[in-house]
């Protein structure tokens, strides 16, 4: 049965490498249309995760409970765990829908329906290309220097990209035909969104407590992405989470292609 | 060959076979033509050949760009202008974009919107989208063209200049498969013809015998009509057994 999940996966990869030119192309449009319907366009990508933090920032400032941040400044701790975890965010909302979203070319043209999926999540992934660039610009402005360090980012951006469309294949996949997944997304979203540590530290938690939330993959990346910006810990010093993340990742891979393509031959007629 | 059984189970749970037993050969450089009251399971047939829908069992095998120009203006970006849909609608069905822009100027020509092509398709009537698919479509030369009923839409001229260009397309040994409802478009396009109802062929062959037996099929009624779709059945099912 390995033997065919390998097989299967192999050929999967390779007609997506073969339509790497389609993806390039289609992403780019698609990242078009994310500023052109907008007046403001673009500069919503980083409004929204800038008005989070300071709302949050606010509200901390007065209940003084979760100060203790090793020397960063609250807000800056605040604001790269937030964008961290809108990619992600954004991404599985997004390109969960992506397939539903494209039902007029899936009806239509006999296309690679795998690549919509990739594509989405590339255009989101070019939109929070340019939120870090605005983070950098925060972090320099705010006495925080570059170093070797930040070139681990992209090893942890590539990593959310990487089980993004994984999850996203699992997800679109079955979106057509059971639409309340939309909610449930949703909700879990908002969920993790409170059990990962974005305006709390992970140390602040009793021990078992500290076990269970370890079992959520976004913890890895988004404090991935504060070690790599602010404490300059590398990736290796968390050899169990890396293992798990990647396991992780593997495991949703498997289900994600097995069902895509066992549901793709369906989506056109239900779509 | 291709044998398809495509089955929607409706509410009752019943079996309902959009299409069913179906065999045929389409050879390069063919015009066939596909005819057959609406509901017969000709746009579903055309889906399956195009590769959009997966049939329940058997397989289709196709040799070739396929081109499928269904439902007129479906395949493109609402959000994006007429402009941007050509490049989107080719990158799409797998052209690259050096080749579109050869022949750009061409399909704006065709199509006849002018500086319309700069405007979203969320804002085109009907026809013209119609005329941006087709020209898009012709002009991209596929091996296999395959049209569901398009040339109902268009003006007088449009019409004329789009059976003008299928001629040549055809003549350069390009395969076209044409649907429609219509026995006097078909008559005038095809050489072959294929009768279907309620999803199964009724006959196949020279085109105008097929049409003649296409309006007598339909100017029976009732019961003689039931017998006629009982002879032709069988007489597809003997030919089937002795090729």
């Amino acid at each position: 049965m390995i033997q065919r999940i390998f097989y299967e996966a192999q050929d999967f990869f390779k007609q997506i490498y073969y339509n790497r030119r389609l993806i390039f192309e289609l992403t780019r449009r698609e990242f078009r249309t994310n500023y052109t319907e907008n007046i403001f366009g673009l500069l919503w990508a980083f409004l929204e995760p800038l008005a989070m933090m300071t709302i949050l920032w606010l509200v901390f400032s007065f209940l003084r409970t979760v100060r203790a941040t090793d020397g960063i400044p609250f807000a800056i701790y605040l604001l790269s765990g937030i964008m961290a975890y809108d990619f992600f965010n954004k991404g599985i909302n997004k390109g969960s829908r992506s397939v539903k979203a494209y039902s007029f070319l899936v009806k239509t043209v006999n296309f690679r329906i795998a690549t919509i999926p990739i594509i989405i999540i590339s255009a989101e992934l070019i939109i929070h290309l340019i939120v870090m660039l605005v983070l950098i610009t925060i972090l320099i402005f705010n006495g925080i220097y570059p170093s070797f360090y930040w070139f681990q980012v992209f090893y942890y951006m590539a990593a959310q990209y990487i089980l993004l469309i994984g999850v996203c294949w699992l997800t679109a996949s079955i979106l057509p035909f059971f639409p309340d997944l939309s909610y449930i997304i949703t909700i879990t979203m908002r969920v993790l969104f409170f059990m990962t540590p974005i305006f709390w530290q992970i140390d602040l938690l009793p021990e078992k407590v500290q076990t269970l939330v370890s079992f959520n993959p976004l913890l890895y990346t988004v404090s991935g992405y504060r070690d790599s910006f602010l404490y300059h810990v590398p990736f290796w010093e968390h050899g169990s989470q890396t293992l798990y993340f990647w396991g992780f990742t593997l495991v949703v891979y498997i289900l994600g292609i097995t069902i895509f393509r066992r549901l793709r031959p369906h989506f056109a007629d239900v779509i | 060959m291709l044998y398809a059984l495509n089955p929607i189970k409706s509410n009752k749970g019943q079996d309902f076979y959009a299409v069913k037993n179906i065999s045929m050969t389409v050879n390069k450089g063919e015009i066939v033509g596909i005819i057959g009251r609406n509901g017969s399971g000709k746009s579903t047939l055309l889906k399956i050949i195009s590769g959009i829908l997966t049939p329940t069992e058997g397989s289709v095998e196709t040799v070739g760009r396929i081109i499928p120009l269904l439902e007129l203006g479906s395949g493109f970006h609402p959000q994006f202008t007429g402009l941007e849909n050509i490049y989107f609608y080719t990158v799409v069905l797998g052209y690259q974009r050096e080749e579109i822009e050869k022949l750009l100027p061409e399909i704006i020509e065709f199509s006849e919107l002018g500086e319309f092509i700069n405007q979203p398709i969320k804002n085109y009537s009907s026809g013209m989208k119609s005329r941006l698919a087709f020209a898009v479509s012709i002009l991209i030369e596929p091996d296999i063209l395959i049209l569901d009923e398009v040339l109902s839409v268009g003006d007088e001229s449009f019409k004329q200049k789009s059976f003008e260009k299928m001629n040549t397309f055809f003549e350069t040994g390009k395969t076209i498969i044409f649907v429609s409802h219509s026995a006097q478009q078909v008559s005038q396009l095809c050489h072959r013809a294929i009768l279907l109802d309620k999803g199964e062929v009724l006959d196949q062959g020279d085109t105008a015998s097929v049409t003649k037996n296409y309006k007598k099929y339909w100017s029976a009624k009732g019961e003689d009509r039931e017998k006629m779709r009982e002879d032709l059945l069988n007489r597809q099912l003997k030919m089937g057994s002795s090729q």
